[in-house]
């Protein structure tokens, strides 16, 4: 593991996606300490300012502090994304072993089930599941949830294919393994490599996705503060002034950013690496 | 000394086509035999050696015998029980009692295992897990000559030879009585391969278990092995004790793998049998003897009638003109 | 000074890695004589594929030459560039492989493929298929022109490792690298492939370099023998001298060691106890040192000579001056 932050810090670009990634976590997760105000407190008096000693990205419409927005919102985007992801994996990792590894009726079903899901686009799914039953955080991450499991699925389910038929998965059957030993012992570890890179690739799609959703309105309710609700005041008010654009959009870019550049050396520093330990 | 082990008309077969696919094509049998009527038995104690080429339909016996493939038809008695009856309960039972040691040394080793962890796996898989696996690991690598530290390495830093310890160490875990191992030279260097026979034949006479062994390579067979097989396309072409075998072989097959190993001796004289053309598919099996497309002695009738059976005391085979 | 069609000269290969410069091939000397067959013998770690990746010159980024000249042609192949390089390989050097599978790229037929490797003749399509019908005939392919369609997954290994050999063959080189040809097939199949290059080797002149860790092919079809051990060539001659007049101890053990050679049968089988040494921390002495029986002192301390023991027998012992 130490070895591995090592290399990444080798390459430039991994040096700067571990440093963005860590920026942003901590900012989000500290943001109670660091926040300089209140994210949500009304100060109307002092609205739509640029940024200032106070206000370091400037406020909104309603004198509320937009730095301190940003980072509450960072908090909003990290928890849906690591709670969807997350969730979206563990079934999305069993389904796609189960298909990999049981009978091919089994494969089929669930196949046919990953196919259906698939079949939806993402965004019209969201918005009917919102128009259904209202925004709120959890739509947003049962939606993303839903979404993302026949992806992963689909992934775990080729490795597990590919390995099935090795011979320390013969070995372990000939021994007498169970089904579930198998699949956590044996199968895991060797399939989860490609899928963690992917997976944290996925966190910016995820964080665009509430992102995108709030801006429509259909995401967390105001005045919860996120990412995509500031991009909407800004969105109202640019010819007012152009600072809530930014500050809505700028962590946006930098998550995303980060995240890619992290997850692209993770995958060029883990791909030759697995295949020459397996 | 009686049978461990008595397989009698064993038969495994693979679907070569869909359900809808052979209905389409009016193939009424959508199978291939890989193993088609295989008869033997190995007594408590011995080597009995399965030589075949690549397309013998050796390893699937192999595995069948250890229960990972159904025999279509036959059965497989150890120890009077018949594998191919089993339950589920009966099947651990008998998966306690047999290890199986495969082809590839590092490739069957679980990866992401230590080998402490992988030789301790059978204790684990069966729920033993009361015994004191630190003091079984140490003492199972003592067993195969590794070192006690080797219990911390993982499998791609083992070498070959290295790996195929581990192999064996695995395969002793519960003391079976029979292990059946897969080409177990396979991939090591000329001047390893004889630790792991001596290794094997040190066990089976410490410990008297008996082995099934599985290979290609005739140079080993003589050394570790009480009684010999051939196999050809999925049958026994010919049967007996391993010294008999070698010094007065009498089917056209045998004799001709006997004659295919070249020697270490640049001024030998080259008395090969050559065989004509390649094995044949398995889909389309010859008529008659299914021999006779590469025998160099095949004769009038050899693509007619199936060869008869000669059998006397320790030397069986089927040929319609043994040599 | 025979007429060599490659001649290695004193060639060393180092690898950089984490753990230090492992000195993969030290101060190698190997000839291949025009017109004859070399074979060399060694096992895991003896530096073969370094060696055969130093003569294509097709080696790892953190490879390095540190010294030595590999004379083909009138050329040091060491200081060609890959232009340079290109225009020899598949032309007058060519290679097998161990797995024809891999050599054989499975989505094209081997008809195209055959062609395809013809692109440096200015000759017409229908000259070059007929070059190509013409080669698989000669390594035994049945009704080639018809095959020429065919994708290498519908034959057998050993017809796969023929077409591999027929593809080689095709450019007339004179120089044929064989990795370890025969490894993946039965010895009945074995036996044919070293039948058929002894049968091109006469009717084309080329001359082969056959590495092969299987002792008995090595005498039947080589006229020279090259012996590597951890990186270094330990004993070359002809192949009468080393397998009847082994004069270095690891030959020695090896000939004694092959199952195949050992006539009795026996449940008590001859090894070399012991292990290759790091080659990192190359041993000062003798590379075998830690596992010869029949080391004396200076083993330890100083490196052996290349030394002719015979005429046309050469050996890196200290035991051999005597």
């Amino acid at each position: 593991m130490i070895l591995l932050l090592k290399r990444i810090c080798r390459e430039p670009m991994g040096l700067l996606g571990l440093v963005l990634v860590v920026l942003i976590s901590l900012s989000a997760l500290l943001a109670s300490v660091i926040a300089p105000h209140d994210p949500i407190a009304l100060n109307i008096v002092d609205r739509l300012q640029g940024p200032s000693a106070n206000y370091i990205l400037g406020t909104d419409q309603l004198g509320r502090d937009l730095f301190s927005r940003v980072l509450y919102g960072g908090q909003v985007a990290l928890k849906v994304a690591l709670i969807s992801i997350a969730l979206a994996l563990s079934i999305g990792v069993l389904l796609g072993m189960l298909a990999g590894f049981g009978p091919s009726w089994l494969d089929n079903l669930i196949m046919l089930f990953f196919d259906t899901i698939r079949s939806f686009p993402t965004v019209m799914f969201a918005l009917a599941t919102v128009a259904l039953v209202g925004p709120s955080l959890s739509t947003v991450i049962v939606v993303i949830v839903i979404t993302s499991i026949p992806n992963y699925g689909r992934v775990i389910r080729t490795q597990t294919l590919t390995i099935k038929n090795n011979e320390f998965i013969q070995a372990e059957r000939v021994m007498g393994a169970s089904l579930g030993r198998i699949l956590w012992v044996h199968v895991l570890p060797n399939v989860m490599g490609p899928l963690m890179i992917l997976a944290s690739m996925d966190i910016p799609t995820v964080v665009a996705l509430e992102a995108g959703l709030s801006f429509l309105g259909m995401g967390v309710k105001p005045p919860t503060p996120s990412w995509g609700s500031i991009l909407n005041d800004g969105y109202t008010l640019i010819r007012n002034t152009p600072w809530p654009i930014i500050a809505g959009s700028l962590p946006l870019v930098l998550i995303t950013l980060g995240f890619t550049f992290l997850g692209e050396s993770l995958r060029d520093l883990i791909d030759p690496k697995l295949r020459k330990s397996l | 000394m009686s049978n461990i082990l008595e397989v009698a008309n064993v038969r495994v077969r693979f679907r070569s086509q869909g359900a809808l696919q052979a209905l389409v094509q009016g193939n009424s049998d959508p199978y291939i035999d890989a193993v088609r009527d295989v008869s033997f038995s190995v007594k408590e104690g011995e080597t009995f050696t399965l030589v075949g080429e690549s397309g013998s339909g050796k390893s699937t016996l192999a595995m069948a015998v250890a229960g990972l493939h159904k025999a279509a038809e036959g059965s497989i008695l150890f120890n009077g029980d018949d594998v191919t009856t089993m339950d589920d309960d009966a099947m651990q039972t008998y998966r306690k009692q047999i290890s199986f040691m495969w082809q590839n040394p590092v490739g069957s080793l679980s990866p992401r295992l230590s080998v402490g962890s992988l030789i301790t796996e059978p204790f684990k898989i069966h729920g033993l897990k009361q015994q004191d696996l630190r003091a079984e690991s140490d003492r199972l690598l003592k067993l195969v000559g590794l070192p006690a530290h080797f219990s911390e390495r993982y499998p791609h830093q083992l070498s070959g030879g290295q790996a195929r310890r581990v192999g064996v160490a695995r395969a002793l875990a519960l003391h079976p009585k029979l292990i059946i191992a897969d080409e177990p030279t396979a991939g090591l260097d000329v001047s390893v391969q004889g630790e792991i026979l001596n290794l094997l034949n040190r066990l089976q006479d410490e410990l008297g278990v008996s082995m099934f062994v599985i290979t290609h390579n005739l140079n080993i067979v003589r050394h570790i092995s009480d009684q010999t097989a051939i196999m050809y396309l999925g049958r026994f072409v010919e049967l007996g004790d391993t010294d008999a075998i070698f010094a007065q072989a009498k089917h056209p097959y045998t004799l001709a793998l006997l004659s295919a190993n070249p020697e270490a001796d640049p001024d030998a004289q080259i008395n090969r049998i050559e065989l004509k053309g390649e094995v044949p598919s398995l889909l389309m099996r010859p008529r008659g003897c299914e021999f006779h497309t590469r025998c160099p002695f095949v004769a009038e009738g050899c693509d007619q009638t199936f060869p008869p059976v000669h059998s006397d005391n320790q030397h069986w085979l089927t040929c319609h003109y043994p040599r | 000074m025979s007429d060599n069609v490659l001649t290695i000269k004193d060639l060393s290969v180092h690898y950089a890695t984490n753990a230090g410069v492992l000195k993969a091939l030290r101060h190698i000397n190997l000839d291949v004589p025009r017109g004859s067959i070399v074979g060399v013998v060694g096992e895991s770690g003896c530096g073969k594929s370094t060696l055969i990746g130093s003569i294509i010159r097709l080696l790892a980024d953190n490879a390095d030459v540190p010294n030595g000249s590999i004379e083909f042609e009138g050329n040091d192949l060491i200081k060609l560039n890959q232009d340079q390089m290109r225009a020899i390989r598949g032309n007058s050097m060519s290679i097998v492989f161990q797995d024809p599978m891999s050599t054989l790229n499975p989505v094209l037929s081997i008809g195209r493929q055959m062609v395809d490797i013809q692109y440096r003749d200015k000759k017409s399509y229908a000259e070059k298929l007929a070059r190509s019908t013409e080669m698989l005939a000669s390594v035994g392919i049945p009704d080639p022109a018809g095959r020429l369609k065919q994708f290498p997954h519908e034959f057998s290994g050993g017809m796969q490792q023929r077409i591999s050999i027929a593809m080689a063959l095709q450019a007339n080189p004179s120089l044929l690298i064989a990795d370890e040809p025969t490894t993946a097939l039965d010895a009945t199949l074995e036996v044919q492939i070293i039948h058929l290059l002894k049968e091109l080797q006469t009717n084309m002149g080329c001359s082969i370099l056959f590495i092969s860790h299987h002792l008995g092919v090595i005498a039947e079809l080589c006229d020279f023998v090259v012996v590597m051990y951890a990186g270094e060539v330990v004993e070359e001659g002809s192949v009468r001298d080393v397998f009847h007049r082994p004069t270095h101890p690891y030959t020695q053990k090896l000939l004694q060691c092959d199952p195949a050679v050992i006539a009795e049968k026996s449940r008590h089988l001859p090894t070399i106890p012991g292990e290759i040494p790091n080659l990192v921390e190359v041993p000062p002495g003798c590379v075998f040192r830690n596992r010869c029986e029949q080391a004396m002192e200076q083993c330890s301390t100083v490196v052996p000579l290349w030394d002719e023991c015979r005429p046309g027998h050469f050996v890196t012992c200290h035991r051999a001056r005597e």
